[in-house]
């Protein structure tokens, strides 16, 4: 096992880790940002148990409660910020305009970007400024100012993506009430967590809802408004990143691959990632091999 | 016939102030002069992995600035070591749709944009 914790002046934290084997009770000190850069971790929060892929980064509220779960025989990298939240309120006080600019808040009432906590995707600069930062402390880096940096980025990319995911996706539900959007949403959110956490395993459309504390009708109505999807065509995208994701990266059998990401039959399988990314699973790994 | 770029000319109006600037601050080093242009002082600066080299022109009458566009791998990375060097960025990493940049001038007016070329495709 491999560990490196740093607690850097302004306290915020960072801690690395790579292993097989964890089992970790935890408070969360400060927000808590979490990335796995290969296999996945298991993060038990109150009645929930999110899991954190390499395609997706987790956000746990100060004070939370959590259990940290690696079961692997290849060793899991992960990586953990604790922002402190005095150096949040300076970013968000420093930054206003940029925040204002990337909210749309301009002629608006300013409005402070929230932590939900969720499964957040890890994509684009947040993925490229977070990669940088693990190369950093993968070398040694000592520097707080140059950490502090990407962090201050690390932050940026987050309110982006709250734009994306959170603002935006609230916009998308017919509520005429913010108060009940942003509530619908929050269970919402919790679904789409359930199905992203669960995606190799057998679950109903009734599982979802009652995670969600929400009724089948209203889900099926109410999912599809925030994200386009339903629950079960949503699923099967996440099953096929995920099959994706492995054909790149690993040198698993196609029909191993088929289970290892919940299909039950890989011609369906087959037929799926064709439609979704025109191009067959084989033509895909042999593209990558090239 | 295979034509590629020797040289980037950069027009300064001090040659020792250009060596400071490219040497101390941006962490060039320098390699040799050159007679490349008669009549005017000159000297080749290139970048420590050797990817790119300068060829410093001294000229006394007034140029136009010149427009650089420099390749990084980590713009946030390398922001942060110029600007602990001393060097004044007009612009700090700012996100475009080619990925992350950052901009700053050398003391003769020339510009100089820092890009990380990001691809937002997924694979």
């Amino acid at each position: 096992m491999l560990k490196y914790t740093k607690e850097l002046s302004n306290k915020n934290k960072l801690q690395t880790e790579s292993t097989c084997e964890a089992n970790y009770v935890k408070e969360a000190d400060g927000q808590v940002f979490k990335w796995v850069f290969s296999g996945r971790e298991e993060c038990a929060v109150g009645n929930r148990t999110l899991s954190v892929h390499p395609d997706s980064f987790l956000i746990l509220n100060q004070g939370s409660k959590y259990t940290e779960k690696i079961d692997s025989i290849t060793p899991v990298n992960t990586l953990t910020i604790g922002f402190n939240q005095a150096f949040i309120t300076d970013f968000n006080n420093s930054n206003q305009c940029t925040i204002d600019a990337l909210l749309c808040n301009e002629g608006k009432e300013t409005e402070q970007p929230q932590f939900m906590e969720a499964i957040y995707p890890f994509t684009g600069d947040m993925r490229f400024n977070i990669l940088h930062l693990k190369a950093q402390i993968d070398q040694g880096v000592s520097d707080e100012l140059l950490i502090n940096e990407y962090l201050h980025h690390c932050l940026l990319n987050y309110y982006k993506i709250y734009k994306k995911e959170v603002l935006a996706t609230a916009e998308k539900l017919s509520f005429a009430k913010t108060k009940t959007r942003t509530e619908v949403l929050k269970r919402l959110s919790v679904a789409k967590d359930y199905i992203i956490s669960n995606y190799d395993k057998n679950f109903s459309l009734e599982d979802v809802a009652s995670a969600a504390c929400l009724s089948v009708n209203h889900l099926l109505r109410t999912f599809k408004e925030a994200y386009n999807d339903s629950p079960h065509q949503y699923l099967t995208n996440v099953r096929l990143s995920r099959a994706k994701y492995l054909l790149r990266t690993s040198n698993c059998h196609i029909n191993e691959i088929v289970s290892l990401v919940g299909f039950e039959c890989p011609s369906s399988f087959i037929r799926l990632f064709k439609t979704k990314f025109k191009i067959t699973p084989i033509n895909y790994k042999k593209n990558r091999l090239n | 016939m295979s034509l590629s770029i020797k040289y980037v000319p950069i027009s300064v109006s001090k040659l020792e102030t250009a060596i400071a600037f490219f040497k101390e601050q941006l962490g060039l080093e320098q390699t040799e002069t050159s007679t490349l242009f008669q009549s005017e002082k000159q000297l080749i600066v290139k970048s420590l992995n050797g990817d790119t080299s300068f060829l410093l022109l001294e000229s006394n009458t007034k140029q136009s600035p010149s427009k650089i566009v420099l390749k990084t791998d980590d713009c946030i990375k390398d922001y942060h070591t110029l600007s602990s060097r001393g060097v004044v960025f007009q612009t700090q990493p700012n996100y475009l749709n080619e990925g992350l940049s950052a901009s700053f001038s050398d003391p003769f007016g020339n510009q100089y944009v820092l890009l990380e070329e990001r691809s937002y495709v997924e694979d």
